[in-house]
Order: structure tokens, then sequence, then C-alpha cells
């Protein structure tokens, strides 16, 4: 280790594993997706899992074992992203990992929209993802250590298919927020990536195609010649909240199979 | 083994690391390894290679002592793996050389090495690798490139940096042609990384100031930037094809 690299924290063990075990994180959009199979892929490496949906029927069946808790909140509102984190600490006195996985999805044409769906899809998908940020890099930067995940989407770069609209527009302003708070928190060693999945196999990836029409479109469109499925995405996000990703921060990391090749 | 490693789906895997004499290479050849990967490690440094080899955890490990400038090597290399091993699962193209030299000061012949060593190489392991790998209908190829591709070089890495934005084509390019084949193919974009290569030509001077322009306030340890390639060379990373991962610190933001 030399005064170029002071500060890092890594083994130079190659058996290293990823640390995770005994971790506090705190999951948005558990109930179904890529937020549920990323709490219940955590739980299994040994983190203890917060799952926070607004929907809470969705989140009774999730697994985030024993040490894991499920929290039902609306996100769009700044106060309640506070409250859960709040709650959080009062529990765990510390939080390691966020990962924003809470969005909704309305297919409008963007000439269409109207101010109402503007602030609704604004409200659930960027400031939640602000709101949420904010609330953890508070106990993060005392800590001194933290990682954060922000998803974001393909369509944040092509606009998203079949009128995504305000949906790819709230996604491109996340892609922002995770290099704003990157900038801000790396020095106190919490890092902050954005993924960007594309077509992957869940209610919302699926919403407005067919069986038929979605299998050819991902058959057609991606080199890798089908869709991803949201496991896929939970352990691209295990590895940037892991000790694995420990140099990788303010990146845009695309998970959808060859979609972008930007 | 650590049994925590096991998602990472490497048990059994054949991996042809090349660069393992150093840096970035050797930790990358010795976590596939850890993780249960046979490696066959190859380096233009002979004596290097086989001492980083004996260190591997595990067995069935091979040195290779390999000049890729030698276009004929790197066809042999991947031919010899595929016949003694049965199979090549993973390829990591880590070698390269880097010179720090003004614009004015490069002849035709560093140019021709450069980019031989650097650029030559990877397209022709990556195109023998993807033949081999195509009957197993599983392959991972992870391509070193650099942030210099992206932003031009720094302190004279200037046909350096030309290198790793062929790099970054290439991995496109195959990415295309072999995803069809259950094959994933992806650049890691190293920024500063505290290795032999990237002190070479640096004062104390340029490498602070280097140092003072990252987010995280640190270069990057060898470790590191292995890990990040050895997950793009795992079955974490499945659904992730022609991608640019950015392991800098933050000093890019791309």
């Amino acid at each position: 280790m030399s005064e170029l690299t002071a500060g890092a924290t890594v083994s130079a063990d190659p058996s290293t594993g990823f640390g995770l075990a005994g971790k506090v994180a705190l999951v948005t959009g558990a109930a179904s997706g890529i937020g549920r199979a990323t709490a219940e892929l955590l739980a299994r490496m040994g983190v203890k899992v917060t799952a926070v949906d607004i929907n809470g029927k969705g989140l009774a069946g999730i697994d985030v074992g024993d040490s894991g808790v499920t929290d039902v909140a609306d996100l769009s509102v700044p106060r309640a992203c506070d409250q859960v984190v709040a709650s959080l600490l009062a529990r765990e006195r510390r939080l390691d990992i966020l990962v924003n996985c809470a969005a909704i999805l309305k297919r409008v044409p963007i000439t269409e929209v109207d101010a109402a769906l503007w602030e609704k899809l604004m409200d659930a998908n960027l400031l939640s993802q602000f709101a949420m940020c904010r609330a953890a890099s508070r106990p993060m930067r005392k800590q001194g250590s933290g990682r954060i995940v922000v998803i974001s989407s393909t369509a944040a770069f092509n606009g998203g298919a079949d009128n995504s609209s305000v949906y790819a527009i709230g996604k491109g302003g996340s892609l922002a927020l995770a290099k704003s708070m990157a900038r801000q928190l790396a020095s106190h060693g919490v890092t902050v990536n954005a993924i960007c999945p594309g077509g992957i196999d869940t209610p919302m990836g699926r919403s407005g195609f067919t069986e038929e029409s979605w299998n050819a479109h991902y058959a057609r469109n991606v080199p890798l010649r089908r869709a991803g499925q949201p496991e896929e995405v939970a352990k691209a996000i295990l590895f940037l909240v892991s000790d694995w990703g420990s140099y990788v921060t303010g990146h845009t990391l695309d998970v959808e199979g060859g979609l972008l090749l930007r | 083994m650590n049994q925590e490693l096991s998602i990472l789906g490497l048990g059994g895997r054949v991996a042809i690391v090349t660069g393992a004499a150093s840096g970035i290479g050797k930790s990358a050849a010795e976590i596939l390894a850890a993780a249960g990967a046979r490696v066959v490690a190859c380096d233009v440094n002979a004596e290097g290679v086989k001492a980083a080899v004996a260190g591997f955890a595990g067995s069935g490990h091979a040195a290779e002592a390999i000049d890729l400038a030698d276009l004929g090597a790197c066809d042999t290399l991947v031919r010899r793996t595929a016949e003694r091993e049965g199979r090549l699962d993973i390829l990591l193209n880590v070698a390269a050389t880097l010179r720090r030299l003004d614009i004015e000061d490069i002849d035709e012949a560093e140019w021709d090495r450069l980019m031989n060593v650097n650029l030559r190489s990877q397209y022709f392991l990556c195109r023998a690798a993807g033949e081999a790998m195509k009957s197993g209908k599983w392959g991972r190829i992870v391509n070193v490139s650099s942030g210099a591709g992206l932003v031009g070089g720094f302190v004279g890495a200037t046909a350096y940096a030309i290198t790793k934005a062929g790099i970054m084509t290439l991995t496109k390019s195959f990415a295309k042609d072999l995803g069809p084949h259950g094959i994933t193919v992806n650049t890691l974009s190293p920024g500063a990384i505290d290795t032999p290569m990237q002190r070479t030509g640096m004062t104390r001077d340029t490498l602070e100031a280097a140092r003072s322009r990252i987010p995280l306030g640190r270069m990057g340890l060898p470790a590191e930037c292995a890990r990040a390639a050895v997950f793009l060379a795992s079955d974490l990373a499945s659904y992730i094809t022609g991608h640019i991962l950015a392991a800098d610190g933050g000093f890019l933001m791309r």
C-alpha cells in the first residue's frame, strides 16, 4: 500500500468473499421484479434486509430470512422516505446498503402527457430516489462507508420502447442523480452507481407486450437473443454493493444483453 | 475454497489470462484460481508468470511464456489450451504495454509495437477463443481497456490511448457476433490503478496530480480492478455484454 492508495480497505487475498454478511440493507420496490430478487439474494448472502414497497400484499410472500423486515410505504412522499430510514436506524443503528428499485411505468405518448401524470411519475420514480438517497446518506456519512445503487433504465438512453415517455425522462434523471450523489459522497467512503436494465422479465417490463411480441422483440433486438431475468440484475447489484465493487462509483452499469452497446 | 465464491460459478471453468505476471492480470488469475477455475497464465515475462502460477490456489494451472506481438502465438495459445483441457470458457485479455512518448516521438516501429501488443493480439485472441467457446454455448471474454481510451491518454500515453479505444469497439463487435452463442464480451476500463505500468515514466508530482483528481481520493489497487474483471467473467454478469465497466474511483462518471 502506498500514499497513492491510502484509504483502500481491500484485501489482496484472492479468496476474499463479498463481505456482505451482517450488513444492513434497504431495498425499495421489493414486492416484485428486480427489487424482490435483490432483497432475496442479499438476504441469502447474509445481509439484514428491510424490504420496502407501497404494495403490502405483494411484500407478504417475500423471503428475506429471519433477520429480514418488511415495511409498507409510499416513497413518492419524501417524508415517508425519511421515516423508513429513521425506523430502520432505530432497529439496526446503521445502514450499509441502499438499493432504489421502486418505480412505476405508464405508457403514454409524450405529447399527450399532462402535468398530473408528469408529477405522479416524477414523484414516484425520481423524487423518491432522491429522497431515499438523501435520507440514507446521513448515516452513511457518519459511518464513513456505504453503498447506494439507483435503478435507471436503457430508456434513459434510447427514449424507451412503446411510449415510456415520462418514465424514460425520470430514468435519465436517475443517472445524473447517481453521479451527483457519487461525487458528493466519495470522500465519505460511499459509492453510488446506477444500473440500466434492458428488457427484464418482470410485470413492469412485460406491460404492453403480449407473450409473442415480448419473445420476438428480444430474440430480434438483443445480441444475447433473450430478455433478462430479475435475478440477473440482482447479481449485478450484488457486485456493486459488495466489497468487490470498491473502486466503482459514479458508473452506469448496463444489464441489457447488449441492447445498447453504447 | 471460500464457499461464498461458489456464486460466481467458476468451478471447473478453464480460463486464459494474459499479462498474468504482474498487476491486474496476476491478481485476476489468482482470484479465478481461488474460485475454482483452471488458469492458463500467459506473459512475455517467463520467470514472472511461472512464479505467479506457483502461488495459485488449486491445481491444473499452466504458465505460458508468450509474446503477443507474435500473431501466430495467439492462435497457438488458444488451440493448445482447448486441446489440452478439452474446453475453453474464459478469456481475460489483460496484457498491454505502455511507453510515455510525445506525439512527435512516436515512430512507425513504436506505433506498430503498441498496436500489435495491445490491440491486434486482443482481436485475434477474441476470434480464436470465440470459436473455441461456441461448442460449450457459454463463454466470457473480458478485454481490459483504459479510461485513456475514452478521453485520450495522460502524460504521453497517446498511442496507448488509441489502442485502448480500439479495444472498446472490438468488444462491441464481438459482443454482437458471439452473443447468440451464449458468449458475453465486455470491456473493463480501469482508471488510475497503482501498478508498475501506471508508474512508468511518472514522477511523484504527476502521480500525485492524478490521484488528486479521483473522487474517491485514491488510486485503485490491482485486486480491486481484478475483482471487477472476474465479476464480468462470472455467472454474476450473465446478462451483461458489450458493456464498458469503469473501475476508476469515479474519475469519468460514465
